[in-house]
């Protein structure tokens, strides 16, 4: 594994970096928001890590789609590990989105949850179909028909994405817009921009770095399993 | 301030356990499947 890792531990290393600088910088260097247009203007401060959790989990999900169309369309081993990394890394991703949002909400709207709002139900509701895929994979015996069933699970989760991703523009309630591409309409300093642009480079090359140590440990336990029916075979002949 | 922290110790806590978690694993397998490789290797070689 040693090639492959090695990447893998120099992205994750290098993002993990990227993702406290981005905190220290939040923090320190950025200024604090518009206190008339906000509650809570301190708990903005919250987005330089929770909105890149978000689109962290958008690309564990479109790693999930394309895995499962790929265990769909050829039974690849590699859709099937694609699936496994995807649905990690989205539920990983996913609940820091979950956790970390209805906290900031408690600060700025005073409640922790909208059940009105499209864009907060549809991600709970994504994020419980990656725990459903994670606890599933882990429950259940490995075989083609557990894994037919958890690739269109997939399928059908990633059917969420774009109603979740694009929910503030068609259906504006409580949450936040897409600050970064309409960062004039909701006031925000360049600096803070700059900040979380560094917070998305950071947590692309963070995402890319567990991928694909999460890829080589699915790869060890294929290899795992394949030497010890291997063995088996050896012992009954 | 202090939902933040909260927000974000739940965040760094979430990342640091599975990026533990996940080496922790690479590493034990590594080492496994050294040892059952060689098994194998024996066997054949007999």
């Amino acid at each position: 594994m040693a090639g492959v890792s090695r990447a893998g531990f120099t992205l994750t290393g290098i993002g993990l970096t990227g993702a406290a600088l981005t905190l220290l910088l939040g923090f320190t260097w950025a200024p604090t928001v518009d206190p008339s247009a906000w509650n809570s203007p301190e708990a903005y401060r919250i987005l330089y890590w929770h909105v890149p959790f978000a689109w962290s989990s958008f690309l564990a999900y479109c790693v999930l789609f394309i895995g499962s169309v790929a265990w769909y369309a050829k039974r690849s081993e590699l859709g099937w590990r694609m699936i496994c990394t995807g649905s990690d890394l989205a539920l990983l991703f996913g609940l820091g989105v979950v956790i970390s949002g209805p906290i900031w909400g408690s600060a700025e709207w005073g409640v922790p949850w909208d059940w009105g709002d499209l864009r907060l139900n549809t991600y709970g509701l994504l994020t419980g179909v990656t725990l459903f895929l994670v606890l599933a994979r882990s429950s259940q015996p490995d075989g083609q028909g557990t894994r037919d069933t958890i690739a269109a699970i997939g399928l059908f989760g990633f059917a969420l994405v774009p109603v979740t991703a694009l929910a503030t523009t068609w259906y504006q309630e409580r949450h936040p817009g897409i600050i970064v591409i309409e960062s004039e309409e909701s006031g925000l300093a360049t600096e803070i921009l700059a900040v979380m642009l560094l917070g998305f480079a950071s947590f692309v090359l963070l995402f890319v770095g567990l991928a694909i140590l999460s890829d080589t440990l699915h790869r060890m336990e294929s290899r795992m399993s394949h030497l010890q029916h291997q063995l088996d075979e050896e012992v009954v002949h | 301030m202090t939902e933040l922290g909260l927000a974000y110790a739940a965040m760094i806590g979430l990342i640091g356990v599975y990026v533990y978690r996940l080496v922790i694993r690479l590493y034990d397998l590594d080492a496994r499947l050294t040892a059952v490789e060689d098994t194998v290797s024996v066997e054949e070689s007999e």
